[in-house]
């Protein structure tokens, strides 16, 4: 509410002073129409019960406050989920040798904060013998491989029973049609009470301004997805919402070096995914809590 | 009564009942011209009684014979001399050069009386080792390289393993987690 | 409506005059409040990396107290049901205080969780209808709904019948005993849903019981009755107002009582968590014994432990609990060690270890803690202006002065 006041005054301060100056320059007027826009923007509403206008300006004025920040030429995707389309995800435990280029490469895929190193993804390097992750760890490093060791991947697995949407207070968080769960931004408040409520630890809370190099930002980005966020708002993998509804592979399954990471349509009985389902002896991670979740472990 | 009803209404219009999400969009299948246009990219080979599989061209990568041997024939049976006799061979104890090129021809693989060139040597590799063979077939061997919407093309087996000396060179560790942020190091007492 | 508006400024005047003392009291609270706002203002101008929470334990301090302070609020209600369903005329005096306090611990419940909101500027988007009320699903939305009604109840119960007292009346009983009956089923509801918002998380299970519910309410009416106690018993030695030595004997049978819930309470998780310890126990593990070396609650607990038991027995004890130089510090130690128990020793170990069992732990910053003394003033304070007023005008001492004063001891 401040901070709508506040840049609503400097707003009219820029008028007022632009028009003292008795010229209006092409920055003025630019300046003005921005700040005018962050003021709207404070009162927009949620997205998920926005009309089909409402949303295409709401992703405008991202794109255009994105590209004023950043200066790669930044487009911002509002694309919809797909009819007949249920996303799902398979890791094999056999495959992962622990080298965390997934985590690398969705790092460089979806704009988090650099600052305070964020990724969605944890490798946790197991004991071989227990699937205990409180005997892992996630502090590892290596050259090769060490003996008696696996590697267990996780990270948001988009339940279709997620308990972070039921406890939001303000339904900030939701699941899409096709399957993926994701934040409004904006709506959010900053509560965590999502991320006491995951099961998975997948959801990463912006306790500071997020910080991204102007090279190192990635251009194409989706307004539920890898939009640059700010401070004091829940985020985390939507798996790379921005590729996926495009047809592509999320940037960890692209980078798996030993294609341990298989991701598909769970509605096409030809998927990879509906393979691996029906022929391998899968299982999930915590299925004793009811959440449901779409991403599968199994071994070869 | 009438008093409830309209406070009900008000109640449930209220509160967040009902579960609004966006709308989906209709199928957006991908274009056959599109599909013809990435197989014809990744020079895709069909993999022999599996429709709707692709494995890469591999044959393209590779340097023809004659760009080293030029046109002429190139002479055999030299005492002394074995065919690429440089190329290291650590592919489990008992496999000699002959185990898998069966022809003069370097180019012609082949295992029992079956033939097969460099592009599907796949089911080279499978005659040996039919069960990652299988899961090759199945998604969970192997690296796809297209989309999950686009036409199935998988890498060839040798596009990771090194069909000559197969075992994996080490692949070091990157992004290392911070687990305990920065802004918090250093406030545990007593603590290593 | 004149009357009213007279009202509220003689109860400010009233408020905002006495000794020397009581000015030193305002203002050094106003301080408290001042430092705890320039605090904030840190955290709010760079976000909540100023305290030591963190993805692993991501509520911490202000939600201990949140959590803590609506029991506090919700044992007004153990004043409020003696004097108005039972007619214990002993308790008559206190309740309209009991209230008072009931109203503090709200108030400083509430900014707790404001302050605690990584986006308190968008915290409209909780109201229906402008906003998206995730109503009855998140359980959030349950304490809203309840925090603020049990707050209105507070405010509009005793303002009723001040409000009456100031103009000479007594009021009908008729036109306050239902909202009053209410608020005794809506403390239970306040306390119950706070549990509730921890206890419906599968994630954590620490805090996934059965028994959470009630141990709250258990710890609530030890630990709220006993601030009460001293409250009260502060106003007596003091010749504030005049309490009867019974009415706090009363209030120590309630406090014992429910001390000794507790500790039955306690004991059953004990037994539950270490009898067999299964995957689920970690958590309380890292609380008494520490895991992986990580311990830096272990001492905390059990000196809070100690003295919860050491307190229960010595309250339990006729001849020691009737005593008021036995009993006031007694009721000290009881409130510490629940404070201790419900606050940081019931919502950080939810945390540890993280549900990929990783264990970072988690130590307060000077922001929260400076935040947190600018709302115990704030909270300090409200108390002081509300309590200043009410006991002048059941004194007699402050009435509309077309009236005359209904004569003291009130019967309500």
């Amino acid at each position: 509410m401040v901070k709508g006041l506040a840049v609503g005054a400097a707003a009219i301060g820029v008028g007022a002073g632009v028009m003292a100056s008795g010229t209006i320059t092409e920055q003025d007027q630019k300046e003005r129409e921005m700040s005018g826009d962050e003021f709207d923007g404070y009162f927009k509403k949620n997205y998920r019960v926005m009309t089909e206008s409402e949303r295409q300006a709401t992703i405008a004025r991202f794109e255009l406050k994105a590209r004023e920040r950043y200066s790669k030429a930044i487009h911002m995707s509002g694309s919809l989920a797909e009819a007949g389309v249920l996303f799902g995800y398979a890791f094999n435990l056999s495959r992962c040798n622990g080298s965390r280029k997934c985590v690398q490469a969705c790092v460089e895929e979806n704009n988090q904060d650099r600052a305070t190193d964020m990724q969605y993804i944890r490798m946790i390097e197991m004991e071989k013998g227990t699937f205990d992750v409180e005997h892992g760890t996630a502090d590892y490093d290596h050259v090769e491989v060490p003996d008696g060791k696996f590697f267990f991947g996780t990270q948001c697995h988009q339940c279709e029973n997620p308990p972070c949407v039921k406890v939001c207070p303000v339904g900030a968080t939701w699941k899409e049609n096709d399957g993926i769960v994701v934040i409004d931004y904006d709506w959010c408040v900053g509560c965590r009470y999502c991320q006491a409520a995951c099961p998975y630890f997948a959801r990463r809370f912006n306790w500071q301004e997020p910080s991204i190099a102007d090279e190192e930002v990635n251009p194409d980005q989706h307004i539920l997805g890898n939009q640059v966020r700010s401070k004091g708002v829940m985020e985390k993998c939507t798996f790379c919402i921005q590729r996926s509804r495009e047809g592509q592979n999320p940037a960890c399954v692209e980078a798996c070096p030993t294609g341990a990471r298989i991701f598909g349509n769970l509605l096409d009985p030809e998927s990879e995914i509906r393979n691996i389902l029906a022929n391998k002896k899968v299982f999930r991670f915590k299925e004793e809590l009811g959440t449901e979740p779409k991403f599968w472990y199994f071994m070869d | 009564m009438k008093l409830e009803s309209v406070f009900f209404c008000t109640v449930l219009s209220l509160v967040g009942c009902g579960n609004p999400v966006p709308p989906s969009s209709e199928a957006r299948p991908i274009s056959e011209g599109e599909k013809a246009r990435t197989l014809k990219e990744l020079k895709a080979i069909p993999v022999e009684g599996h429709e709707g599989l692709w494995v890469e061209g591999r044959s393209h990568q590779l340097k023809k014979c004659t760009e080293c041997h030029g046109s002429e024939p190139v002479p055999l049976d030299v005492p002394g001399k074995q065919a690429h006799g440089d190329v290291k061979l650590a592919h489990a104890k008992f496999m000699e050069c002959s185990t898998c090129h069966v022809s003069e021809i370097p180019a012609v693989l082949g295992f029992g009386t079956k033939r097969v060139n460099l592009d599907q040597s796949h089911h080279l590799c499978a005659s040996c080792h039919n069960t990652q063979g299988e899961d090759f077939i199945l998604g969970s061997h192997g690296k796809r390289m297209t989309g999950w919407k686009g036409p199935r093309v998988v890498k060839s087996c040798v596009a990771c393993h090194d069909p000559h000396e197969p075992s994996f060179k080490a692949l070091p560790t990157m992004a290392h987690p911070k687990i305990i942020p920065d802004r918090l190091k250093g406030q545990e007492p007593d603590h290593e | 409506m004149r009357i009213l508006l007279r009202f509220i400024t003689d109860g400010l005047k009233e408020a905002f005059s006495g000794s020397r003392l009581y000015f030193c009291w305002l203002g050094l609270l106003l301080s408290g409040l001042l430092l705890g706002g320039y605090a904030y203002c840190h955290q709010f101008r760079y976000g909540l990396q100023v305290t030591g929470m963190s993805d692993h334990v991501s509520w911490g301090f202000y939600i201990s107290n949140f959590t803590f302070l609506v029991g506090v609020a919700a044992a007004a209600v153990m004043l409020v049901l003696p004097t108005y369903i039972l007619k214990d005329m002993d308790f008559s005096k206190a309740v309209l205080l009991g209230e008072a306090v009931a109203v503090s611990a709200l108030i400083m419940a509430l900014c707790f969780v404001t302050v605690d909101m990584g986006g308190p500027e968008r915290l409209w988007h909780l109201i229906p209808g402008l906003g998206y009320f995730n109503w009855p699903q998140s359980l959030l939305t349950w304490d809203v709904v309840v925090l603020n009604g049990y707050l209105g109840l507070n405010l509009l119960i005793p303002f009723w019948i001040l409000f009456n007292h100031y103009r000479g009346k007594k009021p009908n009983p008729k036109t306050y005993l239902p909202f009053v009956v209410l608020s005794v089923f809506w403390a239970v509801a306040i306390h119950m849903t706070t549990a509730f918002l921890y206890a419906g998380l599968p994630a954590r299970p620490f805090w996934n019981s059965s028994l959470l519910g009630p141990r709250f309410l258990a710890s609530a009416f030890a630990g709220g009755p006993a601030l009460i106690i001293l409250i009260l018993g502060f106003f007596r030695s003091f010749k504030i107002y005049d309490i009867k030595a019974d009415t706090l004997n009363k209030l120590a049978l309630i406090t014992t009582g429910a001390a000794q819930v507790n500790l039955i309470m306690l004991a059953s998780e004990l037994f539950k968590e270490f009898y067999w310890p299964t995957h689920h126990s970690s958590s309380a593990r890292y609380l008494f014994f520490g895991l992986d070396g990580h311990h830096a609650l272990t001492s905390t607990i059990w000196a809070a432990v100690i003295i919860n038991l050491v307190a229960t027995v010595v309250l339990t004890i006729n001849p020691l609990r009737k005593r008021l130089w036995i009993l006031f510090p007694t009721c000290i130690a009881l409130f510490g060690a629940i404070y201790v128990e419900k606050g940081l020793g019931l919502v950080v170990p939810g945390f540890i270890p993280s549900p990929l069992g990783e264990v970072v732990e988690y130590f307060p910053s000077t922001i929260e803690l400076m935040v947190a003394m600018g709302i115990l003033c704030l909270g300090l304070g409200v108390f002081t202006v509300l309590s200043k007023a009410a006991v002048a005008i059941e004194t007699g001492r402050l009435c509309h002065p077309d009236v005359k004063p209904l004569s003291p001891p009130q019967e309500t």
